[in-house]
């Protein structure tokens, strides 16, 4: 990146926020458990930075190209730029797995034992696990020569194996074979007996034993490997279209698959090492060997285990909101004010509530959904289905796009369309990201249409665990640009003028800027002017040049950005009334809120939108002014809270790396303010309200992903 | 008040619905279709549910190879299915009187025409009314109606509310709460982009035939205002709503709104001077709405130029809204707007030198006839307005010549325009009139056999009573200023008050009531009574 460029790169925006999640794995107040998670996260959000950015960028150098990015940098000086903050971060990963985690948690009861550990009993034990289950499926593919290894696949884990040469090759050529380690097989295998948990990795069980698969021969070398396939054209717009939009019809299948990483242990001989990168043609930046275990990503698994409670953070379980009560139905209480939460302090089941009392009600005539990402047996998927077998009109607009969850959403939307839902399978060209869900009510007064509008998906688990906002609202106004914009992705409808709502790709944009022009105006004629923004990215050219004015006519601008932050802060002349606060802490920052001074009427909003190029141009989004006084004190309070935060904060510097904020006096952790906020709002609520009974509930344990 | 709240009944009975049911409007215009889904609340408010466009390409097809294209038939009725699912979602059936179905000039003017409407019958089971020009003034005015007398409504400025569509334009003249005039020009957004037939405009030819139709445009409107010198633009349609929007982005598009005439003629001059494909890139139109977009902008611009005016107001009515209070107010037949309508004839029999003491007089008594009969003919508001138009219009064919006038009359008010009245109202206008003396309608009339069966039924009934109204007034005097109607077994006895010979009147009915007796088979007995007898 050049000294002097406006924007920092994108690319190492995004590795700078890997950092920080590491970061959490770093810090000793963090309990171990969580800490091995967030390291676990730091290695899978690794995988796909590799799979798509990586991949993206080595498909420009391929072709040659030289196109600088905003930053100023080529693709080529973009790629060497990663690969060496990235050995750094794997070294660091690698560290703090061996030299903090494992002995943290071996402290704990969870050790992981090696060949050298294991006593009798142990080593039986293991003998029979590997001829019963893995030996019976583990299949080692041999290798000719390097020119013609064996296919392996993306991200899998693989032990190659060095043969010791026939004893009659006079030429004592060395011999290779490949064994997968994927599949079915799981990477942690318990140790019996004994009051901790002992566990054994399984490479290192089928290591101890591979000889058992060579019947007469010796294995001089095993080392455990992984390829990272190039995924930059193969993926949607999500991935790295922005990169290879000038390259469409250049490429072809063959350079899809090329390998852009090769991981292996350290242990691996010079000769082993050397053949694995020629077999797999990776150059030598390319090659990341780590003393620690290969696919970190695999201990999410881990941290996931039953353990002892001082290892995780203790329970804050989302409390019922005070705005919510549960003995009345949703839409009387919607018709009486616009409700607004805030996720995961406050529960989600209002949202499925919601849905399954529009499933149920016999006056409700339509219901209409975007759903992005949802669970497994979503509960707002069966509801929507009961909704149509019982006569309902329902429409789903479902985004196969959505990455990775490609197949989950064939499956439950074809299931969906055999009860009767409309289902509209996206967009064409567009991904659909906006978070609707619309019901269509007959009653007395006429037809009602009851919205929910969401910051976050319909999925009961990440509820759980992303910072999310809802809002509620039944306002004729929304209402007509709800079913305009649910016309409009369905496909009955052309888009209409738009009365509240903007919607990207074709306003939200415009809207923003000029949202921020209008606070510059202010400031140049002498008024208070001030900007408040939450979202997890920022990388918008345009937008960012907006906010750059808006700082030079003298704006005071104050934004959370999770993750990637391609506006340099604080430079003067430039950028020097910006602040950019990142926060990563237990729960997922995810809702995106926008204050607008606005001359003293603050302006507030929710969005599904993130400041990107892909989310403003080429992505179906929305952008929801919340107008009911309640809920923008609330909302207001919410963005302050995060944007006074100093633990767990991190200040954006202006070569864009980061800082932590020092606490003052008061240190303000925002997630806890937050729980907090809404835990004392409940009991005040619950003193005003004694005729409702609250059983207590047991708190179901959060699963996994 | 009552009336709404019976035909709200009404409805519910037929549909089999709640008399809250919303209702639909369908419009399909030359490059776009409409839907507008809306409910009314107790006080009369209406209230959009849904708002739906897809772009159509019939006007190209219409107005420049006169048929619509079999491709454009079927994207039209894809169209209409996606409309239908919406209807479906609010329990609306498309055969229920709460669905009204309106197809304006592209269709109007494709040579198949009537293969497109059995078409989309087949296809989604909906009717469509091709509505004409009048009609579409009619549905306008009826839009408009509720904003009369409001700014820029005003009784000291003549007020023009012009919509520039694909194919022609329209323009309302009003005075406050009356109609001045109506008209339609051929000027059409999409017309001058693509010309007639073989003729395409070069790119910059449109510019010059916006400026030319204009000038002749505004040199129409001129005598027709009563100040040529105060009068207002209101421009209506998806066009200016564009503009409105573009000048000011916080135009929520509800009240009414006024803009500059100068920076609505900077916008339209960047517009003109960018393709239509341009236009869709960077304002996410549809390609048929960009197209539109450059010689409309203008056309409202040079029209406001043309009357020196300094702004140009927008409203965010439409035509749907107009065909909403139709369907909502089925009393339109009565109360205000048959005034202006009635007007409309009155100023049509003006022009054609007609004794219009003589012609209202007619009129009157035809009325009191049509209300005293009503048992009897069973005809409701719109006919009774029609007898009136008849009887104001019934000698206008004497401006042509003495000899066999009621000929005249016939094509004379068949060719003319009546402000609020559609072609099919004004044929039966005309047929009343033309049968007001002479020969009784025949199978053999070519124009009465194309009618309807209960248009023909009613043509005679109206023209049976006209006869007998006319009779009543044979001297031309207004001397039967008050009469008692009586029913008998198999008479009408009609008593003419206040008078001492009445021999002309018995005369003249001796001469005219044989359709009447053929008709109501009552024989008709004229009486006289003197005040003191």
């Amino acid at each position: 990146m050049t000294e002097e460029a406006l924007y920092l790169n994108r690319e190492l925006s995004w590795l700078e926020f890997n950092q920080r999640v590491l970061d959490e794995a770093a810090d000793p107040s963090v309990p171990a458990l969580e800490r091995l998670k967030f390291l676990a996260i730091t290695a899978s959000n690794l995988d796909e930075f590799f799979m798509v950015r990586v991949g993206g960028l080595r498909l420009l150098t391929g072709e040659g190209r030289t196109t600088l990015d905003p930053s100023g940098l080529t693709p080529k000086q973009q790629l060497a730029a990663i690969h060496q903050r990235v050995h750094q971060m794997v070294a660091e990963q690698e560290r703090l797995l061996l030299e903090e985690l494992e002995p943290l948690l071996a402290a704990g009861g969870i050790h992981r034992a090696v060949a050298g550990d294991l006593y009798g009993e142990q080593w039986q034990y293991l003998s029979q696990v590997f001829d019963e289950e893995i030996g019976r499926i583990v299949t080692p593919a041999a290798v000719q020569d390097a020119a013609r290894f064996p296919l392996v696949a993306n991200l899998g884990l693989h032990m190659a194996i060095r043969l010791r040469p026939r004893a009659d090759d006079p030429k004592k050529r060395a011999r290779y074979a490949v064994i997968p380690l994927g599949g079915s097989l799981q990477r942690f295998v318990a140790l019996p007996g004994e009051g901790t948990r002992r566990y054994v990795l399984l490479e290192e069980v089928v290591r101890i034993f591979a000889e058992r698969l060579f019947p007469g021969e010796r294995v001089a070398e095993a080392v455990v490997f992984r390829v990272t396939r190039n995924a930059g054209m193969n993926v949607d717009e999500d991935g790295a279209s922005d990169l290879l939009a000038e390259m469409e019809g250049v490429l072809d299948a063959r350079t899809f698959s090329e390998c852009i990483r090769l991981e292996m242990e350290t242990q691996a001989t010079k000769t082993m090492a050397e053949f694995l990168r020629r077999a797999l043609r990776v150059g030598s930046e390319e090659v990341y060997a780590t003393r620690a275990p290969v696919s970190l990503g695999d201990y999410m698994a881990l941290a996931g285990i039953e353990a002892d409670e001082s290892l995780r953070y203790a329970g804050m379980p989302p409390q019922a909101s005070p705005s919510v009560d549960s003995s009345l139905p949703m839409f009387q209480q919607i018709a009486k004010a616009d409700i607004l939460l805030c996720h995961p302090y406050e529960s989600f089941e209002p949202v499925e509530r919601f849905v399954r009392e529009a499933a149920s009600d016999p006056d409700v005539l339509a219901i209409k959904q975007v759903l992005y990402r949802t669970s497994r047996d979503s509960p707002i998927v069966e509801a929507l289905r009961q909704a149509a077998a019982s006569g309902k009109y329902v429409t789903v607009l479902v985004e196969v796009k959505a990455r990775f969850d490609e197949a989950r959403n064939i499956d439950w939307a074809r299931r969906l369309e055999m009860d009767g839902v409309q289902v509209i399978y996206g967009v064409k060209g567009l991904k659909t990201h906006a978070k609707i869900c619309m019901v269509v009510r007959r009653e007395p007064r006429g037809i009602v249409r009851y919205m929910h509008f969401g910051t976050g998906n319909y999925n009961e688990r990440t509820a759980k665990l992303y910072s999310d906002i809802s809002l509620f609202t039944c306002n004729e106004d929304f209402g007509a640009d709800s079913s305009a914009f649910l016309n409009a992705v369905a496909g009955y409808s052309t888009p209409q003028a738009f009365r509240r709502l903007a919607v990207s790709p074709i306003g939200l944009r415009e809207k923003l800027i000029e949202l921020i022009e209008a606070e510059t105006e202010r400031r140049r004629q002498g008024q208070k002017a001030r900007i408040d923004a939450k979202m997890n990215s920022l990388a918008d050219t345009d937008v960012i040049d907006a906010l750059y004015r808006a700082s030079q006519a003298g704006v005071k601008i104050r934004l959370n950005v999770r993750g990637i932050c391609c506006l340099r802060p604080g430079v003067k002349g430039l950028s020097e009334n910006i602040q950019v606060v990142s926060i990563v802490d237990r729960f997922l920052e995810h809702a995106r809120i926008l204050v607008f001074h606005h001359g003293g009427d603050a302006r507030v909003f929710i969005s599904s939108a993130d400041w990107m190029p892909r989310n403003l141009r080429r992505r179906v989004e929305l952008l929801v002014p919340v107008e009911d006084p309640g809920c923008r004190r609330k909302l207001i309070g919410i963005l302050d809270t995060c944007l006074q935060g100093t633990c767990k904060a991190r200040r954006l510097l202006p070569d864009g790396g980061h800082e932590r904020l020092v606490a003052g006096e008061k240190p303000v952790r925002a997630q806890w303010a937050l729980y907090e906020m809404v835990t004392k709002a409940l009991a005040s609520g619950r003193r005003s309200r004694r005729n409702v009974f609250e059983p207590h509930r047991p708190e179901r344990r959060q699963s996994k992903g | 008040m009552v009336k709404e709240v019976e035909l709200h009944a009404a409805l519910a009975e037929e549909t089999g619905g709640s008399p809250d049911s919303p209702l639909a409007v369908i419009d399909i215009g030359a490059t776009s279709m409409r839907m507008l889904v809306a409910q009314v609340d107790k006080d009369g408010q209406v209230h959009e549910l849904e708002a739906l466009q897809q772009s159509v390409t019939l006007g190209k097809d219409a107005f420049t190879s006169g048929t619509i294209a079999h491709g454009s038939v079927e994207d039209c009725i894809g169209g209409l299915r996606d409309f239908l699912r919406i209807l479906e979602e609010y329990r609306l059936d498309v055969d229920s009187p709460h669905v009204r179905v309106v197809a304006t000039s592209a269709v109007r003017e494709a040579a198949n025409r009537q293969a497109f409407l059995d078409r989309v019958y087949i296809a989604t089971k909906l009717e469509v009314d091709v509505v004409d020009n009048a009609e579409v003034a009619r549905f306008t005015y009826l839009g408009i109606r509720p904003f009369l007398g409001k700014r820029p409504f005003s009784t000291q400025e003549a007020a023009l509310l012009v919509e520039i569509g694909g194919g022609g334009t329209e323009i309302l003249g009003l005075s406050g709460p009356t109609v001045l005039f109506s008209q339609a020009h051929s000027l059409g957004s999409l017309r001058v982009r693509h010309g007639q037939g073989d003729r395409q405009p070069a790119e910059t030819d449109w510019h010059s035939l916006v400026r030319n139709q204009t000038r002749r445009i505004a040199d129409t409107v001129r005598p027709e205002l009563p100040d040529a010198r105060r009068v207002r633009l209101v421009a209506m349609g998806g066009d200016a709503r564009f503009a409105a929007r573009q000048l000011d982005p916080d135009w929520l598009g509800r009240e009414n709104i006024r803009l500059s005439t100068r920076r609505w003629r900077a916008l339209a001059e960047e517009i003109a001077g960018v393709s239509p494909d341009e236009l869709v890139q960077h304002y996410h139109l549809t390609y048929p709405a960009a197209e539109t977009l450059g010689p409309a902008l203008l056309a409202y611009a040079l029209l406001a130029e043309q009357f020196g005016l300094k702004w140009i107001y927008v409203t965010a009515l439409t035509m749907r809204d107009g065909v909403l209070a139709e369907m909502t107010k089925p009393t339109v037949w009565e109360g205000e707007f048959t005034k202006q309508i009635i007007r409309s004839a009155i100023l049509l029999a003006r022009r054609y030198q007609v004794d219009v003491s003589h012609a209202e007089h007619v009129a009157k008594m035809a009325r009191k006839l049509f209300g005293f009969l009503r048992d009897e003919h069973g005809l409701g508001a719109k006919y009774e307005l029609i007898l009136t138009l008849a009887a104001i219009l019934h000698e206008v064919g004497m401006f042509i010549s003495n000899m066999s006038h009621h000929k005249h009359s016939y094509y004379v008010i068949a060719n003319s325009d009546i402000f609020g009245l559609g072609s099919r109202s004004i044929e039966l206008v005309a047929q009343v009139g033309r049968y007001h003396r002479r020969a009784e309608p025949k199978a053999s009339h070519d124009a009465y056999s194309s009618l309807r069966r209960d248009e023909r039924i009613a043509v005679s009934k109206l023209a049976a009573i006209l006869r007998v109204a006319d009779a009543l007034e044979r001297t031309h005097t207004q001397r039967i200023a008050r009469l008692d109607l009586e029913r008998r077994s198999d008479s009408l006895l009609i008593t003419a008050l206040g008078l001492t010979d009445i021999s002309y009147e018995q005369m003249a009915l001796a001469e005219k009531s044989s359709l009447f007796e053929r008709v109501f088979g009552l024989r008709v007995v004229l009486a006289r009574r003197n005040n003191h007898e």
